[in-house]
């Protein structure tokens, strides 16, 4: 391909405008070059041919910050599975279609198939179908009937099956690879984001709050819409936030008039308004949530806030809102790490602890720790092996990145096998308190040996983290986990990572002498007023 | 309507094979693989805004008479 036909890309607005302001065709999306090199490995494991979608999937794939290496599988309706090499990541890639004996039979084969890889191999998996519905625990699936909805007849094009091997049309191909590199394989390599720092003035309606005034900015359409795809993220689990070098009584009669706006006040979990630099803004936000800059997405109209932020803390994830919201919504709707395979409970009480955690800051600040530990009517349930709350489990531990001891990331699958061990257990750790409640915050593994028992991984929320209750939750959930697999004596497992410096200062401070050896441990609550549970399975 | 300089140019940019190539390349069968044939033909189809027949395909053994049967068709919209 002759090089004035290559399309490159530099920034990452530059990808969003050619992914989102129209949709690009696939001759542009063929002649995207990939900026990133391929550091993860991902094997297509099908029974028809997956090489239309890798075609087209590249620019999605470094607008997601990925680069993926595609390895294939021969063809196998058979499933066996023989040979499957190591990998980040098992994309399985089937047309039911092909299996004889009916929807109902295909679906049942595939899914005792799938069963049986997902308990024989820790890595992702992702099921793509078409032509039937399979769900298996643990495995992120898509059956790509949204897209056979939206593509209709032009779904399947089997003129050209005899040299594409597959039935599956190009326009189907060219969805696939937008919903797989943007969503799914994120969905699978990527931890999630975690919040979202918007600004205010053309991005979230339209006009200028200090020109327009409160009545006079406009709640387009599509900024309605807008608002509405950013309510469902609240409701998701995702902080919102604000940054606005606006007027701060401008902003409050704003949110306190503007009835016709889906977002409300009481959604955002932070505002920070003014005419400091919204870099600064953001470290502030990043500190309040306790999570990484790395977490967040930060959506303004202004392409120089944008490059500022971007230049002081480049780790930030940016979108540049449209005038028209309607493409600023596409780009949103398809914004890798933003979207879940799955939806747990937890993700609502997010929102609801954070803006708590204000609260908590002030009565923090007014009065003694003991005082405040006190005032807040702290309670701790410990779960031994919690059946119910596997996902939950699974998610904390792939999520979490600063109070992690071993960087385990369990799946759902082995997570149930170490509660169902003879001689493994979970301790599971749910905390409320009279302001929130903050549900399953931290976990304990471990492993029973002859000479005592193993700590194998503990990783603790960061929205737990910071309350003065570290000690009362780490060390209690150790002793229970001792208690249930019959043990006095303890070992620990810990490994240094990039970033799980919180976890390495408190293994120093407070565990450091079961790091090499079994030693006798012990822990009583020092606070009588925090309240503990235990439940036993 | 396409001419046949402009057929061959984007023949050569979806195959990424030279016209030079092209012309070269041997009678009775295609000079790209089956994937490739499958991006031209759409991009061909985008091109002329139609949809090939399944005879039509058929028909399209080698480059010139993938040429000559776009050439037809174009000639006829």
């Amino acid at each position: 391909m002759s090089d004035q036909h290559i399309v490159n890309m530099q920034q990452p607005w530059e990808l969003q405008h050619f992914l989102f302001e129209k949709e690009p065709t696939r001759g542009e999306l063929r002649a995207y070059r990939p900026q990133l090199p391929a550091s993860f490995r991902c094997v297509v494991y099908r029974n028809h041919s997956f090489e239309l979608v890798e075609h087209t999937i590249s620019a999605y794939l470094d607008f997601a910050g990925l680069g993926i290496d595609f390895t294939y599988s021969d063809y196998d309706d058979s499933l066996s599975f023989f040979g499957l090499p190591e990998a980040d990541l098992i994309l399985l890639w089937l047309d039911c279609s092909r299996y004889r004996g009916g929807k109902a039979e295909a679906e049942k084969f595939v899914r005792e198939r799938v069963t049986y890889l997902r308990g024989m191999r820790k890595e992702s998996i992702i099921l793509v179908t078409c032509g039937a519905s399979v769900q298996v625990p643990g495995v992120i699936c898509w059956d790509m009937e949204d897209t056979s909805e939206q593509l209709g007849t032009s779904f399947y094009d089997e003129r050209l099956e005899k040299y594409s091997g597959t039935k599956l049309s190009a326009a189907a191909c060219t969805v696939a690879a937008r919903e797989l590199g943007c969503r799914y394989i994120p969905s699978a390599l990527c931890t999630p984001l975690k919040g979202i720092v918007l600004d205010m003035d053309h991005t979230l309606y339209s006009g200028v709050l200090g020109e327009d005034g409160v009545q006079g900015v406009q709640l387009t359409p599509a900024h309605r819409a807008l608002q509405e795809k950013l309510v469902t993220l609240a409701e998701q689990g995702f902080f919102l936030t604000i940054t606005s070098k606006n007027d701060a009584r401008d902003v409050t009669k704003l949110w306190d008039t503007r009835s016709d706006f889906p977002l409300k006040k009481e959604m955002f979990s932070k505002v920070c308004v003014g005419w400091e630099s919204k870099a600064e803004s953001i470290r502030q936000i990043a500190s309040f949530l306790n999570i990484g800059i790395d977490s967040l997405l930060f959506i303004d109209d202004n392409i120089g806030e944008l490059i500022n932020a971007k230049a002081q803390l480049p780790e930030l994830h940016v979108l540049h809102a449209q005038p028209d919201a309607a493409i600023t919504l596409r780009a949103l709707t398809h914004y890798p790490r933003l979207w879940k395979s799955r939806n747990l409970a937890e993700d609502a009480l997010r929102a609801q602890d954070a803006k708590a955690r204000e609260e908590r800051e002030t009565m923090r600040s007014s009065m003694s720790a003991e005082d405040y530990l006190r005032s807040l009517d702290v309670k701790l349930d410990f779960y031994v092996n919690e059946r119910n709350n596997v996902e939950r489990i699974s998610e904390l531990s792939r999520k979490t990145n600063q109070f992690i001891f071993s960087y385990a990331r369990y799946s759902p699958e082995q997570i149930q096998a170490l509660m169902d061990g003879s001689s493994t257990a979970i301790i599971s750790v749910h905390m409320s308190d009279k302001l929130a409640d903050s549900g399953c915050i931290g976990v304990v593994v471990g492993c029973r040996h002859k000479d005592g028992v193993e700590l194998q991984e503990c990783f603790v929320s960061c929205r737990a983290l910071g309350r003065g209750l570290d000690e009362v939750i780490v060390l209690g959930a150790v002793r229970e986990l001792l208690s249930a697999l019959n043990g006095d004596r303890l070992r620990i497992t810990f490994h240094r990572g990039e970033r799980n410096e919180p976890a390495a200062r408190f293994v120093q401070q407070n565990l450091s002498q079961y790091l090499h050896e079994f030693s006798c441990f012990s822990y009583s609550n020092p606070y009588p007023f925090i309240t503990t549970h235990t439940h036993y399975a | 309507m396409l001419n046949e300089q402009q057929i061959l140019d984007i023949i050569s940019q979806t195959t990424g094979i030279s016209e030079h190539d092209l012309k070269s390349s041997p009678k009775g069968s295609l000079p790209w693989d089956s994937f490739t044939h499958v991006e031209l033909i759409i991009t061909l189809e985008e091109a002329l805004g139609t949809h090939f027949a399944e005879a039509t395909l058929k028909q399209m053994v080698d480059l010139e008479s993938v040429l000559h049967t776009v050439s037809s068709l174009s000639a006829v919209q």
